[in-house]
C-alpha cells in the first residue's frame, strides 16, 4: 500500500471537479444578466484556456503518480512519466507545425495513457475500484476505433463513451482516496 | 497529517466526485445551456442560445476591460433593407440586457421576412463605449440575427462579450479635477450611416454655373502610408478636437503605401451648366477636351471622398463624486470615421477615391450648413476663407495672390487651383465634412435625451486626417469667357483644429465660385499655408 497515492487519487477528482464547476457555473451565469469576470463566461477561449489548465494539472498528476510508483520500486511508474514525456513533446512537435509527428507520438502517449489506466488498476486497493479503472481501459482502446470507423455519425456516442471513462476513473479515485485513508 | 484529516478528505472528494459526474452530465445532455453558434468580430465575441432565461429573445451584452466587468454604453441599431433605426442606448456595469420584443422591433424586422422571405439574417449593430477619465473604448459590433426567431419571440439569447481593451481609446478631452470630483465624458448618443468623407471639393452658386464656361476637376494623385489612421473630430463649444485615430489603414505586406486612384477611367472631370442632372461622356464644352461630364441646373458641389462608415456621436460630461455620477451640462459632438470600405483597397498598394456630386443632398452641403450655422449663431467662421479670384478683376489684390489667369485662343480664359495636402504626422489631408443637426442625431431616443441635445453644440465636422505622411494633389480649372459675367473664386480652408501635437496646418480643401460676391461676402486675404 502506498500512501502518498492518496493525494493523486484526492487531486484527480479536485481537477475535473473544478472544470466540472466552472463549466457548469460558466454555462449558467453566461444567460443570465449578473455581470462576470471575463474568465467565467463561456467563450471558446475560456474554454481552450480552462482545457490547457486541466491538462497541465492532469500531467502534473500523472508525473506525481509515476515518480511515486518509481520511488516505491515500482518500474510501472515509468508508464505514466513517459506518458507526460510524449504528450508535451507532441505539443512541441505540434507548436512547430510538424502535424504527422505530432499525431504518431500522441498515439503512442494515448497507448500510454491506455497503461497508465491499466497500472492504476494493478495499484488499487478495492476491486470496485480496479474493475471501474479496467473498463475505463476497455473504454479507451474501444473510443478511437469507434469513432474511425464511425466518423462523426458516431460522435455523440464517442462523447457519451468518454463520458462514462472519465465519470468512472473520477469514482474509482474517490473510492481508492478513501480506502487509503482507513487503512 | 493523521488519518483523520485523510478521512474527512476522502470524504469531501468523494461528494467532489459525484458532483463532478453530475455536472459533466448535465453538460453532455442535448438541454442547450452551451451556445449552438459562435460568431468573432473585431474586441468582440457573439454566442447564440437557444434557450433564455426571460422566456423570450434577448441580447445580453457584457463588457469588459482587461477581463473585468466595468459600466460602459450600449447604442444599438437596427437595420431594415433600406434604413438604419436607432433601437436605443442603454447603460449598465459589467452587462445590459436588451429584449427584442418590441413592436418597433417587430416592425423593422418584420420587413425582412416580408421582402426576403427569411432567406437573410441581418445584423444589428450595436457601439459598446467605455469611458474613463478623457479617454473612451468603443467596440463596434455587427451581430446576426435570425429574423424568424425574434418575430416568432422564440426563447433565445445572444450573450456578446465585448474586450474593450483591444480597441484603441479616443481622447474625448483631458480629465479635469477639481477637489475629489473627476470628470469623465459618457457616450449618449450615436448614429452611424455609410456616407462618404469628402477629401477635395469644388462648389457653385447657380448664377455662377451659368456665368462660366465650366470646370474640369482634375486628379486627384498621390499617395498614403499605411498604417496611417483616420481621426473624428468633436466640436467643443466651438474648439474643434481631433479624435482617434479611429481606424488605421490597413498594414499588409509588400509596399508600404497606398497609390490614391480615382475610380474612374479617366483622372478628369468636367461640370458645365446643363438643364438637368446629367452624367455622360463626352467632349467638354468648356474647353473641347474628351471627358466625363456632368451637366448641373443648379448650385452644387463635385467632390472627391471614400466611402465610410461613419459614426456620428454626442458625449456629455459627468462629474463622479465618491460613487455618484452625475450628469452636467457639458456636451461635445462630432463625427468619427469607422472605417474604409474594403473593397477600396485592392492590388495590396491601391485606395480608390470616388467623384461625387452634391446638389444639396451630400456631405459637403451638410457641412457647409453646420458651418453657416455656427457663424450665425457663434460668430465663429470654422474655416479658413481666401478670395481666390475675382472677374473683372477690379480689386487690390493680396498679396498671396493667386492662381494666375491664363489665356487661350478665342477669348478664352482659364484660371487653376491646386487643392491638397502634403504634411507631416499628423495634419489635415482635408478637414471638412458633414455637419450634424439635431434632426440628424438618432430618433426614437427618448424625450429627456433629445432635450438635453439641444444644450450640445449642433454642428460638427467629420475630419479626415491621417498620419505619417500623405501627399494628394488635385487641380481645378475654371473655364470663361472674356465677355463673360462677374464671378468670385474663394479657397476654402481646413477648419482650425487642435491636434495632440499643436494647431494643424491648412491647406485649401476646395473652393466655392459664387456669381454676386466672395462665399459669405467675406473678402479676405488670410494666408492658408501653399506648398
Amino acid at each position: 500500500m502506498i500512501k502518498s497515492l492518496f493525494w493523486f487519487y484526492v487531486g484527480f477528482v479536485f481537477v475535473a471537479f473544478a472544470f466540472s464547476l466552472w463549466l457548469l457555473l460558466s454555462s449558467v451565469l453566461t444567460i443570465t444578466p449578473i455581470p462576470l469576470p471575463y474568465w467565467l463566461t463561456y467563450a471558446p477561449n475560456n474554454i481552450a484556456d480552462a482545457g490547457i489548465i486541466v491538462l497541465a494539472l492532469t500531467l502534473a498528476l500523472y508525473t506525481y503518480l509515476g515518480i511515486i510508483l518509481v520511488l516505491h520500486g515500482l518500474r510501472r511508474g515509468l508508464v505514466p512519466i513517459i506518458m507526460v514525456a510524449l504528450v508535451i513533446a507532441g505539443l512541441a512537435l505540434l507548436l512547430a507545425k510538424l502535424a504527422i509527428q505530432a499525431l504518431v507520438i500522441m498515439f503512442i502517449a494515448y497507448m500510454l495513457l491506455v497503461g497508465t489506466y491499466g497500472v492504476l488498476a494493478t495499484v488499487a486497493l478495492t476491486k470496485t475500484a480496479k474493475a471501474l479503472w479496467v473498463v475505463g481501459v476497455l473504454i479507451l482502446v474501444f473510443l478511437p476505433l469507434i469513432f474511425l470507423s464511425g466518423g462523426l455519425a458516431v460522435i455523440n456516442y464517442v462523447r457519451y463513451m468518454a463520458f462514462i471513462g472519465q465519470a468512472m476513473a473520477i469514482m474509482a479515485s474517490a473510492i481508492e482516496a478513501r480506502a487509503l485513508s482507513v487503512k | 497529517m493523521g488519518v483523520g484529516f485523510r478521512g474527512f478528505v476522502a470524504n469531501f472528494i468523494l461528494y467532489l466526485a459525484i458532483f463532478s459526474i453530475i455536472a459533466l452530465a448535465l453538460m453532455l445532455m442535448p438541454i442547450p445551456l452551451k451556445p449552438y453558434m459562435y460568431v468573432e468580430g473585431l474586441g468582440y465575441g457573439v454566442n447564440y442560445y437557444s434557450v433564455s432565461v426571460f422566456n423570450q429573445p434577448v441580447i445580453v451584452f457584457r463588457g469588459y476591460m482587461n477581463g473585468m466587468p466595468v459600466p460602459f454604453t450600449v447604442s444599438l441599431f437596427l437595420i431594415s433593407p433600406r434604413h438604419i433605426y436607432a433601437i436605443g442606448n442603454y447603460s449598465g456595469f459589467g452587462s445590459v440586457t436588451v429584449g427584442l420584443t418590441g413592436s418597433f422591433i417587430k416592425h423593422v424586422i418584420d420587413k425582412w421576412l416580408i421582402e426576403l422571405g427569411g432567406r437573410v439574417n441581418p445584423s444589428l449593430i450595436a457601439f459598446i463605449t467605455f469611458g474613463d477619465g478623457g479617454k473612451t473604448w468603443t467596440v463596434v459590433m455587427a451581430i446576426p440575427y435570425n429574423p424568424n426567431q425574434v418575430i416568432n419571440r422564440e426563447p433565445m439569447e445572444i450573450v456578446i462579450n465585448a474586450n474593450l481593451n483591444t480597441v484603441k481609446p479616443a481622447t474625448t478631452k483631458p480629465v479635469s479635477n477639481e477637489g475629489d470630483a473627476e470628470y469623465v465624458w459618457v457616450l449618449k448618443q450615436q448614429n452611424i450611416t455609410i456616407g462618404s468623407v469628402p477629401l477635395l471639393f469644388v462648389g457653385w452658386s447657380k448664377d455662377a454655373i451659368r456665368n462660366i464656361r465650366g470646370i474640369m476637376f482634375e486628379g486627384p494623385s498621390g499617395w498614403v502610408y499605411k498604417g496611417s489612421g483616420i481621426f473624428g473630430i468633436l466640436n467643443d463649444s466651438g474648439n474643434l478636437v481631433l479624435v482617434g485615430p479611429t481606424n488605421t489603414l490597413l498594414q499588409t505586406y509588400h509596399y508600404t503605401y497606398y497609390n490614391i486612384e480615382m475610380s474612374i477611367a479617366t483622372s478628369q472631370v468636367c461640370i458645365v451648366y446643363g438643364p438637368s442632372l446629367t452624367f455622360t461622356e463626352g467632349v467638354c464644352p468648356a474647353n473641347n477636351i474628351g471627358s466625363p461630364i456632368y451637366y448641373v441646373p443648379s448650385s452644387g458641389f463635385f467632390y472627391i471622398g471614400l466611402p465610410s462608415h461613419v459614426a456620428y456621436v454626442a458625449f456629455q460630461l459627468y462629474v463622479i463624486n465618491a460613487h455618484h455620477q452625475q450628469p452636467t451640462s457639458t456636451w461635445v459632438n462630432g463625427t468619427i470615421p469607422l472605417s474604409l470600405l474594403s473593397s477600396d483597397f485592392f492590388g495590396d498598394n491601391y485606395l480608390w477615391v470616388y467623384p461625387y456630386i452634391d446638389v444639396g443632398n451630400g456631405s459637403v452641403t451638410s457641412m457647409f450648413v453646420g458651418i453657416l450655422r455656427m457663424y450665425d449663431i457663434r460668430h465663429q467662421l470654422l474655416i479658413n476663407l481666401d478670395d481666390g479670384y475675382q472677374w473683372p478683376g477690379n480689386y487690390t489684390p493680396c498679396k498671396n495672390e493667386y492662381p494666375l489667369l491664363q489665356r487661350l485662343p478665342n477669348g478664352l480664359y482659364f484660371i487653376e487651383y491646386s487643392l491638397g495636402v502634403s504634411a507631416y504626422s499628423p495634419y489635415s489631408m482635408v478637414a471638412a465634412s458633414t455637419s450634424l443637426l439635431l434632426d440628424a442625431f438618432t430618433p426614437g431616443l427618448d424625450y429627456s435625451m433629445s432635450r438635453s441635445a439641444i444644450t450640445a453644440p449642433s454642428i460638427i465636422f467629420n475630419g479626415f486626417y491621417l498620419q505619417d505622411q500623405s501627399s494628394m494633389l488635385a487641380n481645378v480649372y475654371v473655364y470663361f469667357n472674356s465677355s463673360g459675367k462677374p464671378f468670385y473664386v474663394t479657397l476654402i480652408g481646413g477648419p482650425q483644429i487642435v491636434t495632440p501635437s499643436g494647431p494643424a496646418l491648412m491647406y485649401q480643401t476646395g473652393i466655392i465660385i459664387n456669381a454676386s460676391n466672395y462665399y459669405l461676402g467675406i473678402r479676405e486675404c488670410r494666408s492658408l499655408t501653399w506648398w
